[in-house]
């Protein structure tokens, strides 16, 4: 991940950034950043997502402001679908970020 | 398990997702803020739970990304209550049993009474009825509080009350005091009365004229003393003043007792044959379950009563009762005439006990017996010295004392 802030699923540029650290706002709602929960391994839930790029037991993919989280795991499920938040249980091994 | 109950009540459907990309339809779904969970991947194809109001908006979504939707299962309240939609007469008997019950269990079918010692439970209860608390009538407009304070008043040995009515039960619990004597009515002139018959054997004045002397004979109503005593006499006639008169006066009287004591009496013999019977009371009509005739010739009836209950507070106006026809064979049984004898002085004494007055002396008690084939007749005469004389009112307007002037 580029900290740069060329790349397209950067936290914003070097400006906002610091008028967000400033001002402490949250950055989740100044950078569209995913805010993700993990309950263990056996959920987790992803609030502020984009949408939902592939699903099957194995693999969940999640696009979001970062850009794609791939969470790998044995029999997932969608446990809750809504426009805000997503959340995946069963048994997770992997959260990844991938861009 | 809150959440699963919601779902339940609001209904809602599984269904399965086949197609390209059911990753497409559920942001499609999620875009429109259709709620969905429960979502698993099951051989190529997805099978999803979402709310019935949600499924109607997902035909949208299977169109526009190409899925096809099946539905899987329905689930919850509102397809049950669907399904016995049509069977109106079921669902008529269910609301008519319902409102049965709710009408029912609106009238009090039970009355109880605890706490009463002296006071008899069917006089409360009687005076409860009168004021609209009995079986079979409807709880509703009794104000309790006004009954508690008409109990109150009509027993004045109630110190305490609650009146309780729970489910189809009335419960009235009482605490008796002793009731304070009636004050007595000092300064108001009387004089003392006799109340029965009998033979003056002695009398005690404190205050007032006596009337009578030891030994004279006196009817039911005599003055035995006067309260109005004279002071002095003239030629315009007599001054006197009131008093309260006060003087015990016993008297002899007689009381003549006449029965009879039977010399054969019959016992009963228990067989151990017993037959039971069974039966309900509804209202005040019984039912009985059997043929009620007894298959003995000779028998005691022993019954239980047990009251059907619908929970703790909800008893029914329906007994449950067990009639015991137990068998006997009578057994005629001689007593000597000693035995009859020492018997009818029981019986006398007996006698005495429950109607004469507690401060009674008996002086004297005559035996006369005539001895027939089987029973022995008998008349006994007791003497007894007791007091005879009331204090009554003169009746007559007075001042407490005197009128001299």
């Amino acid at each position: 991940m580029s900290l740069a802030g060329k790349d397209k699923h950067s936290s914003g540029s070097g400006f906002r950034r610091r008028l967000a650290e400033m001002l402490e706002l949250p950055k989740e709602v100044v950078f569209n950043l995913p805010v993700i929960q993990a309950l263990g391994n056996e959920e987790i839930s992803v609030t502020n997502y984009k949408g939902l790029v592939e699903y099957n037991e194995q693999y969940v993919r999640i696009s979001a402001g970062t850009g794609i989280i791939q969470l790998e795991g044995v029999r997932l499920i969608l446990r809750q679908v809504t426009a805000e938040h997503i959340t995946v249980s069963g048994r997770v091994k992997k959260i990844e970020f991938l861009n | 398990m809150f959440l699963k109950l919601l779902n339940f009540i609001r209904g809602y459907v599984v269904v399965a997702v086949s197609g390209f990309s059911a990753e497409r339809f559920i942001n499609l779904a999620a875009r429109r803020s259709i709620y969905l969970w429960d979502a698993v991947r099951d051989e190529g194809r997805l099978r999803i739970s979402c709310s019935i109001k949600g499924f109607k908006l997902l035909r949208y979504c299977s169109k526009k990304s190409g899925c096809k939707l099946r539905i899987v299962h329905k689930a919850g309240l509102p397809f049950i209550l669907f399904r016995y939609k049509k069977r109106r007469f079921l669902m008529l008997g269910f609301a008519a049993f319902i409102g049965l019950a709710i009408y029912l269990t609106s009238f009090i079918w039970l009355v109880t009474v605890d706490g009463n010692e002296r006071l008899e439970t069917k006089a409360l209860l009687d005076k409860l009825a009168e004021m609209g608390v009995s079986s079979g009538n409807h709880k509703s407009g009794l104000v309790l509080r006004d009954i508690e304070r008409a109990l109150m008043a009509a027993f004045p040995e109630i110190v305490w009350v609650n009146l309780d009515i729970k489910g189809t039960r009335a419960r009235l619990s009482v605490v008796e005091g002793i009731v304070p004597p009636r004050p007595v009515e000092t300064g108001q002139p009387c004089d003392i009365v006799a109340a029965k018959d009998g033979i003056i054997t002695s009398m005690a004045t404190e205050l007032g004229r006596p009337m009578f002397q030891p030994g004279d004979v006196v009817k039911a109503g005599d003055v035995l003393v006067s309260g109005e005593v004279v002071v002095g006499s003239d030629e315009y006639g007599f001054t006197s003043y009131f008093v309260r008169a006060s003087s015990v006066v016993l008297a002899r009287r007689y009381y003549e007792y006449n029965f009879e004591v039977p010399l054969a009496y019959v016992i009963k013999s228990f067989t151990g044959n017993v037959k039971r019977n069974y039966g309900i009371i509804l209202f005040d009509r019984q039912l009985f379950l059997e043929n009620s005739k007894s298959p003995y010739l000779n028998y005691d009836i022993v019954s239980s009563e047990n009251r059907l209950h619908f929970g703790e507070d909800y008893p029914l106006p329906a007994v449950w009762f067990e009639n015991n026809y137990r068998e006997f064979i009578p057994i005629t049984v001689r007593r000597s005439l000693e035995e009859a004898k020492i018997m009818s002085r029981t019986i006398v004494n007996a006698r005495i006990l429950r109607e004469l007055p507690v401060d009674t002396e008996i002086t004297d008690m005559e035996f006369y017996y005539v001895v027939d084939k089987d029973v022995l007749y008998v008349s006994a005469v007791v003497t007894a010295v007791e007091n005879i004389g009331v204090q009554v009112g003169l009746g007559r307007p007075g001042p407490a004392m005197n009128n001299e002037q």
